[in-house]
């Protein structure tokens, strides 16, 4: 397991995983630890449940809103959490099912932006495609999975979980990870290789 | 954070891996700790079992922001000359947009007298809590103001200069001595204080009453009207429009064929109807559905229920300016007796 796979396992937080899962006598300490927890859960995975949220919605302003929200949940239902342990796999799985949520009702505030700004246009297919546009493309391809695919792959590619751990955010079964695991790369691959042999060597 | 790392079951992949780290590599999430934790704390303050205890921990400072910044929004932009278009032309833009339309209060008609509608238009983007209020209020001023004519503001010019938010209030500061007198021969000053309150919540996301200052000092009267230290939003049922349309936006110019409405309505009405009429004849007319709002949306629009239409075809129509209408019945909360309300958007078909 690499350092970066560490720090996104179900492993407690080194800050915050010793006592709070111990029953407090009284709710001020319940509260403190809530709140040192939450703290600890932002300065830890800020950054990455974001941009987490962006490859599952594509719009920053609304994953830190959903990543937000979703750390307030946690901090809301602190009490009820059976295994504060677990307390990131509770947040990631929040942040999942509020990017999906939020796709599903986004009326208001994105309708009225993607008036404004019209849709993208792709480049013509002599075009090298670099940096922005590739990244925007990619996203955009995102977008165009199944739902469920593009969740399985998020998790997998990006938080690099393991099928358990998937199984486990997103409520579904390890057979079902693996077939749309399998389905979406199969659909991502063309696309990616369309966009040239640049994509993997500036990393 | 490392691309290449290799997932013990998974080390074919690295292609794919580095493609998912890639594509949002450019994106810098702004630091929001300062607003998750005054939003975990103000529950905590709500409860008063509570409220004594850890009132050091994690304190946020007061944020002030100066009128330094002005209006420079992408909203401006269009006003009153080009429409938003859907389906136009594109334009350059980052990889990834950033949400920055904020719901604005305006004051419009209604069969029984004056009520709050609500508006979205583009702001200037921000992560800052007092920006965010400081560029949604300044869109009231007159010389900005609603884009749908039916809707009018009490506010006039200059009326807000700087925005402090505290743990238990948010500062205005008014710019101008013409925001502390009557403003409008209607007597509608009370509604014109609730425009601000309403505006200055839904920027923030969080309910929180409203202190106006002018000059550093507690502003005893604005627009005319004597105010307290501290102005609540009022949230009874009289002050908002029992329906209120959210998209289309005034003056949107369709020309991809379709059209999808959407918007709000007091939990009270039942029925929502819409119709879409050219020169005062209904062309299409349908029944809206409810929805819930949630996530941003929601705190944009204060919680309140919504509505929207599914896809209206409107491809066989001759171009002109049509006239979309929303009408709620509503069985009695927001009046005394069972009425009808509506609102209206003009869009242009091509």
């Amino acid at each position: 397991m690499t350092a970066y796979a560490a720090t996104t396992g179900i492993a407690p937080h080194p800050t915050w995983g010793v006592g709070v899962n111990e029953a407090s006598p009284d709710a001020t300490d319940a509260r403190a630890d809530a709140d040192a927890a939450i703290e600890a859960l932002y300065l830890a995975h800020w950054n990455q449940l974001v941009r987490l949220s962006v490859l599952l919605v594509h719009d920053q302003g609304m994953a830190e809103e959903i990543v937000q929200d979703a750390l307030v949940a946690v901090h809301q239902k602190w009490d009820r959490l059976a295994d504060h342990h677990k307390a990131l796999a509770y947040l990631r799985q929040a942040v999942v099912n509020r990017s999906r949520s939020a796709l599903r009702h986004r009326g208001v505030v994105t309708r009225y932006l993607a008036r404004q700004q019209g849709p993208d246009v792709a480049p013509g297919a002599d075009q090298p495609v670099l940096g922005d546009s590739r990244r925007r493309m990619v996203l955009d391809a995102l977008q165009q999975l199944p739902r469920r695919q593009r969740e399985v792959l998020a998790l997998r590619y990006y938080l690099d979980l393991s099928e358990a751990e998937i199984a486990e955010t997103l409520g579904i079964s390890r057979g079902a990870v693996k077939s749309h695991a399998s389905r979406g790369s199969a659909t991502l691959r063309p696309i990616l290789e369309g966009l040239g042999p640049d994509l993997r060597t500036d990393q | 954070m490392n691309g290449k790392d290799m997932h013990p079951n998974d080390s074919g992949n690295d292609d794919l891996r580095a493609v998912f780290h890639d594509a949002v590599s450019d994106v810098e999430p702004r630091d929001r700790l300062a607003e998750v934790r005054r939003r975990t704390r103000a529950r905590r303050t709500t409860k008063a079992r509570w409220a004594p205890v850890l009132v050091g921990a994690g304190a946020v400072a007061a944020t002030v922001v100066a009128a330094t910044f002005v209006v420079g929004g992408l909203g401006d932009d269009d006003r009153d000359d080009e429409p938003p278009v859907a389906g136009g032309p594109t334009s350059e833009e980052s990889t990834v947009p950033t949400t920055s339309a904020a719901g604005l209060y305006f004051v419009g008609e209604t069969g029984t007298g004056l009520r709050l509608f609500r508006e979205f238009q583009a702001v200037t983007p921000t992560s800052d809590p007092a920006e965010k209020v400081l560029f949604a209020l300044q869109r009231l001023a007159s010389d900005l103001g609603p884009k749908d004519h039916g809707y009018r503001t009490l506010w006039p010019e200059d009326s807000f200069t700087a925005v402090e938010v505290e743990d238990d209030r948010i500062v205005v500061e008014l710019g101008t001595e013409a925001a502390l007198q009557p403003t409008d021969p209607t007597g509608a000053a009370y509604l014109g204080v609730q425009q601000a309150v309403y505006t200055a919540e839904a920027a923030l996301g969080e309910r929180l009453p409203v202190a106006f200052e002018q000059g550093g000092e507690p502003a005893r009267e604005v627009l005319g009207l004597r105010v307290g230290a501290q102005v609540d939003r009022d949230t009874s049922f009289g002050i908002t429009a029992p329906v209120n349309i959210t998209d289309p936006s005034e003056g949107l110019l369709v020309e991809d064929g379709t059209l999808s409405a959407n918007g709000t309505m007091s939990t009270n009405v039942r029925r929502v109807e819409w119709t879409l009429s050219l020169g005062g004849d209904v062309v299409d007319q349908g029944e809206a559905t409810h929805i819930d709002i949630e996530g941003p949306d929601a705190r944009a629009t204060l919680g309140a229920p919504g509505w929207e239409t599914s896809e209206i075809d409107l491809s066989g129509l001759a171009p002109g300016q049509y006239v979309f209408t929303v009408t709620g019945l509503d069985v009695g909360q927001t009046s005394d007796t069972p009425s009808e309300f509506s609102d209206t958007r003009t869009i242009t078909v091509r």
